[in-house]
């Protein structure tokens, strides 16, 4: 068995015929925290939208390259089922809000059919909410809905779904870039308490964050991987000029 | 005033009289209707609304009118027509909105935005003349003979002209209208939500009961207005449901509406006395209903609309 949960070899993407990413090579080794870190726009977001195969919701994307997950293409597998074991949460909070606090933990677990009885439903839901250090706020008022919440809270609450489903790979796509620094460690303490149980890869703009909770670390710009590696490493002797600049916070 | 620059101002002025025109005129069609119905008013009160009577004679005194039957079959005819309409509406716009490819999808969404194009006498025609004896004897014959001990389906003589042609006939009719409301609530979902949906997982079934319960209140409001559309359809009921002032349960019988009854007695309603006050009542009334749905649905689409941010 491979020692990578995801490999990703010569992976080019072009929207409408412009290329987001050029023949990009990453690894993801089991329960880490991979954070590929680079400015807005050098293609960050696109890399994680082919790992879970939302890019085939964008029109005139044209995708080359071979991207593994478990040691199986993604486009060998069933979108469905790969979207449940690789779970992605997006940078803009986006819990339903027609359903209240519980039955957004709960809905992907009542379309999975994780659960079976409600004792164990209202459990997951709690294991969810308590991951996230969500539960002491809103224990009291679950039927509430999300408007009712903080943004910070709201993208809590959004980590809680995805993680309810109880997936193999959770894909974070800058979660907390709109939200106070308070919220912003919660949501990092939460996720290094999760690496025994999945393997996480968040795409992030801010390199201290990276440094705060990164195993490895890949630097994109401009569509390439510029640099990537263990996480100390790269932030201590970063063999790339450009990355030298990006975590100096010069780009 | 709030303007700074004088083009402002004069384009604001010179446009007040044009948008005043359009807000006044409707307000001084309720009043006219209201002036010319006052002596039907007057003289039945309430019972203009209670009885079912329609009493013509040379003699005002021994008119009589009572506007029950067609208030009551206005109404039925709208909610079966709409409960008809609405599945389709939402099947239709799910399909051309969220599965099928990009090139069919417009094709399907252009098609049934010319289906609401086509003029409703057509479709009056069609259902007189087609559809209806065909629904009496592929569906009401049938019913009719094993179903009898329901009341919905127990009445005879069957002519095909019934509540429930004019019900399947304005449903199609109404079909574009409300499909393209469904499809706009639909595109008014932001996009957030449909990713979040497909990145936790959800097939596409489980996508379409989401959205549904998300579009729970902007289908309700869209029934209000399609209802609201379908009470005020003339050509197409006159021309299916039969002209009878009987009121039944029973959907095969023969009706009438408001709107019908309008078109099928104004000529004749100016030899009497109360008879066209009496159309200018139906016709005040179907005017304010027609208002508050059509008010209440939109205030339901802004206040969905608001939630969905």
């Amino acid at each position: 068995m491979s020692r990578y949960v995801i490999e990703i070899s010569n992976l080019t993407v072009s929207i409408k015929g412009k290329e987001i990413l050029k023949k990009v090579d990453l690894e993801v080794p089991y329960n880490s925290i991979y954070v590929i870190m680079g400015p807005s726009g050098s293609g960050k977001s696109t890399l994680l939208r082919v790992i879970n195969r939302l890019i085939e919701l964008i029109p005139d994307a044209r995708v080359q390259g071979i991207v593994k997950v478990f040691n199986i293409d993604v486009f060998d597998m069933d979108p469905y089922e790969l979207r449940r074991h690789v779970v992605m949460v997006s940078q803009e909070p986006n819990p339903f809000p027609h359903l209240n606090i519980f039955d957004n933990v709960a809905l992907p677990a009542r379309l999975n059919g994780v659960v079976k009885s409600k004792n164990d439903l209202h459990e997951l839901v709690r294991w969810a909410l308590e991951k996230v250090m969500l539960w002491d706020e809103v224990k009291d008022r679950l039927k509430a809905y999300p408007h009712t919440l903080s943004g910070g809270q709201r993208q809590r609450l959004c980590l809680a779904r995805a993680l309810a489903i109880k997936p193999k790979v959770l894909l974070l796509d800058e979660p907390t870039a709109n939200i106070d620094p308070e919220n912003t460690l919660k949501i990092e303490e939460s996720l290094k308490s999760l690496k025994d149980e999945l393997t996480i890869v968040m795409v992030t703009h801010m390199p201290h964050q990276a440094a705060r909770i990164a195993d490895y670390v890949a630097f994109i710009y401009g569509g390439s991987v510029v640099e990537k590696g263990v996480a100390r490493e790269v932030f201590m002797r970063p063999r790339n000029e450009v990355t030298n600049r990006f975590l100096r916070g010069a780009i | 005033m709030f303007f700074k620059s004088k083009p402002d101002k004069i384009l604001f002025i010179s446009l007040l009289p044009f948008s005043l025109t359009s807000l006044a005129l409707i307000v001084y069609i309720a009043l006219t209707l209201g002036w010319e119905a006052r002596e039907a008013f007057l003289r039945f009160g309430v019972k203009l609304f209670t009885e079912n009577v329609w009493r013509v004679s040379e003699i005002p005194e021994y008119e009589s009118y009572g506007l029950l039957s067609p208030l009551v079959g206005s109404i039925y005819v709208s909610i079966t027509s709409v409960l008809i309409a609405l599945p389709l509406s939402i099947s239709l716009a799910f399909t051309s909105a969220e599965f099928l490819p990009k090139n069919l999808s417009k094709i399907v969404s252009h098609l049934t935005d010319v289906m609401g194009g086509v003029p409703t006498v057509i479709y009056g025609l069609w259902g007189s003349l087609f559809l209806a004896p065909v629904l009496r004897d592929v569906f009401m014959i049938p019913l009719n003979r094993y179903l009898w001990f329901i009341p919905l389906f127990s009445c005879t003589p069957l002519t095909g002209h019934s509540i429930l042609t004019a019900s399947v006939v304005l449903a199609v009719a109404s079909v574009p209208y409300m499909t393209s409301l469904v499809r706009e609530g639909l595109a008014m979902i932001p996009f957030k939500y449909k990713e979040a949906l497909y990145s936790i997982g959800a097939m596409r079934y489980e996508y379409f009961k989401v959205l549904t319960g998300m579009l729970k209140p902007y289908i309700v409001a869209a029934t209000l207005l399609g209802f609201s559309r379908v009470l005020g359809e003339t050509t197409i009921v006159a021309l299916t449901i039969g002209n009878s002032l009987k009121i039944s349960l029973c959907v095969f019988e023969p009706g009438s509406t408001i709107p019908s009854l309008i078109a099928n007695q104004f000529e004749s309603a100016g030899l009497y006395k109360y008879a066209l006050p009496t159309l200018f009542a139906g016709s005040l009334v179907l005017l304010l209903i027609c208002l508050t749905l059509t008010y209440v649905g939109i205030q339901i689409t802004y206040k969905w609309r608001e939630s969905m941010l």
